[in-house]
């Protein structure tokens, strides 16, 4: 009788261990973790002061949080960060994990909706409105001062905000350009504009990779005349550059939504935007000039005349293909220029264990000392316009470029509280349209599924 | 009184050994069901949680949803392609590795290995090689001066590329399920054909294929629950493109619930999927027993 009650106890034992919530941080299995390390010789007065006077003194370990997508140079970027961070929070730890950026956009729901999001994450600047919206975001009321408002790029904290009130962090910003292979160029003799000022139409872009992509076919090499990071892109911020400049400064087209953002129709389907459709068509379709599937770097290993991308991407060039030769022309234009201006925004997470501290973070990361920390290893534009001049290959060619066609035709992209729902409908509908679907066909079927999915967005 | 005593000391320990399962199931199984339905009655956003009582809405707006009606469709064309193919092939499989000869057990395990290797490393893999320009098999093509084909940006061929990947994952499995099937058959029934005069196509028509029908039968229904439930090799290859010509019930689920945050439509759906399995189920069973 007492083997059974000891074998009783026993049973109900283990189950109760089995029922148990396990005390210790359960280990992330798919990120990549990159805990940050005391390397940093930058010296942060500001910052320090900034920090200082808003905690007092707090000794206490606390423990944070961070995630980012992988690549354009952010692990590097903010690791930096971390670094200089340390030096002046030593009792704050962060730890930064990257996320595949394909996966990225789908992952960030899923973490706000559980019990233990991340601290602190990226977001994209055109989401901040959707997930403010959804009440996922601590609101930042105290991480920028009046003065640094009005020195940081006004759409990106308009992006930002919702009801007038500040959910993003912004600190650097991006813009796009043409990275094209120069001795392509020259062997081709094809000239390259050199300033925004004397950008090329996209008819006269398209005539030139043409061009070049024939010149290389007659010495027996095959080459796509323009890729972008994913083939056909997924992402709005690229096909917006084409399809928005087909529109006039404040047409239809050129705002692609309605001002209430919840219509698309009269804006994606007017005569300019089919026309911009067809001659996205014909770029994959007709002529064959980029590619209709993802051919990793392309433009890196010269099997590509050009590539339409960030900043950031000169860093990566060099770092992954020295001998490759190359420089940047201002992205192409048709009745409107149209460089669209956004980056991945800081945010806090409403629900994250440690709001005050995640605010004081962000504070380091958005001042001038966060942002030269993070140029120390990847090269973006500041959100702030004072430190523009700080930061040289934004004054030289061909940086420069990106510079002056932020500060000349910068704007953000369509604004509208359901940009996440609108970007995967919108994109999905322009890599139909590369793959050779019936405009006429794809076009009305996707702002019918746009608008029945942005109704939920009537105020 | 000394047996009543016993008896109920047997079912205290009976029901204390099931006690850690049942409460696993409870918990993972049985209480996200009773959650599923209640919330396809509610209109719930996941991120912020807030849920409103919207009745039968949910379940009315499938009626008149387009989309939905295309990926029933469109799941049903993947089970099309699939089921029959598949099965035929595993059937044929199975005939070719059921004699014992020397260095069958290597081919089995060769045909088997797709089936043990996981779905998102196959699909990534096929991804690659269904490219359009750069992909294995295009090259091949190439090579042999035939056309390249645009095997998953053609809405009519992404479909069909899909099921022939996953017919080549899954039929090892099958043919492991038609193996057992076969090898339960008495030797001792051949034998008789034979000595009656029966040729292979007989025996194969009138005692082969009538004696595993209880094998095929649980074969057809494993396989059809798992085709319309298909989701990973379609996320990860055409996340439901192009136009919409891969997009199937499980995927257009995901779509609502975590990417337009309708968590109560896709609740919906996947009641109504859940229905049409549990049809599947009982009548395939009926006819199995």
């Amino acid at each position: 009788m007492f083997k059974k009650i000891l074998i009783s106890i026993l049973l109900i034992s283990f189950l109760l261990i089995g029922c148990t919530t396990p005390t210790q941080e359960t280990p992330q299995s798919s990120p990549i973790v990159t805990e940050n390390t005391n390397i940093v010789t930058t010296e942060a007065p500001t910052a320090t002061q900034i920090v200082q006077e808003a905690t007092p003194t707090q000794e206490e370990e606390i423990n944070l949080r961070f995630i980012i997508p992988e690549g354009g140079g952010r692990l590097e970027g903010y690791t930096k960060v971390l670094e200089a961070y340390k030096k002046i929070k030593p009792n704050v730890n962060i730890k930064l994990e990257t996320i595949p950026f394909k996966d990225y956009y789908s992952q960030l729901p899923v973490m706000w909706a559980s019990d233990n999001p991340a601290d602190v994450a990226l977001v994209d600047s055109c989401d901040v409105k959707y997930y403010a919206y959804e009440g996922v975001l601590a609101q930042l009321d105290n991480v920028f001062t009046p003065e640094d408002i009005a020195d940081i790029v006004p759409s990106l904290i308009e992006e930002s905000s919702l009801n007038g009130k500040l959910y993003g962090a912004p600190f650097i910003i991006s813009t796009q350009g043409v990275f094209y292979n120069t001795e392509m160029f020259a062997e081709a003799g094809v000239s390259v504009p050199q300033s925004v000022e004397e950008g090329w139409t996209w008819d006269d872009y398209v005539a030139k990779i043409k061009k070049v992509v024939e010149y290389e076919k007659s010495k027996g090499k095959d080459v796509w005349g323009l890729v972008f990071i994913n083939n056909p892109p997924n992402i709005d911020i690229w096909t917006h550059l084409i399809v928005r400049s087909f529109g006039e400064v404040g047409s239809p087209t050129y705002k692609a939504v309605s001002d209430d953002g919840t219509k698309v129709s009269g804006y994606l389907d007017t005569p300019e935007a089919l026309e911009a459709y067809k001659f996205w068509q014909d770029l994959y379709v007709t002529q064959k000039l980029a590619p209709q599937s993802t051919v990793p770097d392309a433009f890196g290993n010269q099997q590509a005349a050009t590539m339409i991308s960030f900043a950031a991407w000169g860093g990566t060039l060099n770092a992954k293909f020295p001998d490759l030769k190359w420089s940047v022309a201002p992205i192409p234009y048709n009745k409107s220029h149209v460089a669209h201006l956004g980056e991945f925004v800081p945010v806090v997470s409403a629900k994250g264990k440690n709001v005050e501290a995640s605010k004081e973070f962000l504070k380091f990361l958005a001042s001038a000392d966060g942002i030269l920390a993070y140029n120390q290893a990847t090269t973006m534009i500041p959100v702030r316009k004072s430190l523009i001049p700080q930061i040289n290959v934004f004054t030289e060619m061909p940086l420069k470029i990106f510079a002056d066609q932020m500060i000349t035709y910068g704007v953000p992209r369509p604004m509208l509280i359901g940009h996440p729902i609108y970007n995967k409908l919108f994109s999905q509908m322009m890599i139909d349209i590369a793959q050779g679907a019936d405009i006429n066909t794809v076009v009305p079927s996707t702002i019918t599924e746009i608008e029945s999915q942005l109704a939920q967005f009537k105020q | 009184m000394k047996y009543i005593n016993r008896k109920s000391e047997q079912y205290f320990y009976a029901i204390l050994l099931i006690l850690p399962a049942l409460t696993a199931i409870l918990i993972f199984q049985i209480w996200p069901i009773f959650e599923l339905v209640h919330v396809s009655f509610r209109n719930y956003s996941m991120l912020s949680g807030n849920s409103k009582w919207i009745g039968l809405q949910n379940y009315i707006h499938t009626l008149h949803d387009p989309l939905l009606w295309r990926t029933f469709y469109n799941t049903i064309w993947f089970i099309f392609l699939k089921i029959p193919a598949q099965m035929i092939f595993a059937f044929g499989l199975a005939l070719l590795v059921q004699s014992p000869n020397r260095g069958i057990g290597i081919l089995r395990t060769i045909i088997l290995i797709p089936a043990i290797t996981s779905m998102v490393v196959i699909s990534a893999i096929w991804g690659l090689m269904y490219h359009p320009t750069n992909g294995l098999i295009n090259s091949f093509l190439e090579l042999l001066h035939l056309p390249m084909q645009p095997f998953l940006i053609s809405p009519k061929q992404a479909m069909p590329s899909i099921a022939f990947m996953t017919i080549w994952k899954d039929v090892g499995f099958n043919m492991i399920l038609y193996l057992a099937g076969l090898m339960g058959i008495p030797s001792s029934i051949y034998e008789a054909a034979k000595i009656d005069g029966a040729g292979g196509i007989q025996i194969l028509r009138y005692i082969t294929i009538p004696l595993i029908k209880r094998t095929t039968i649980f074969i057809l229904i494993t396989n059809l629950i798992m085709a319309f439930k298909v989701f990973t090799p379609i996320y990860l290859m055409t996340g439901g493109g192009p136009t919409n010509s891969t997009r199937v019930i499980v995927l257009y689920i995901y779509d609502n619930a975590f990417i337009y945050n309708k968590m109560g439509y896709a609740s919906s759906i996947s009641i109504i999927l859940g229905i049409i399995l549990l049809i599947i189920s009982y009548f395939s069973t009926k006819e199995y027993s």
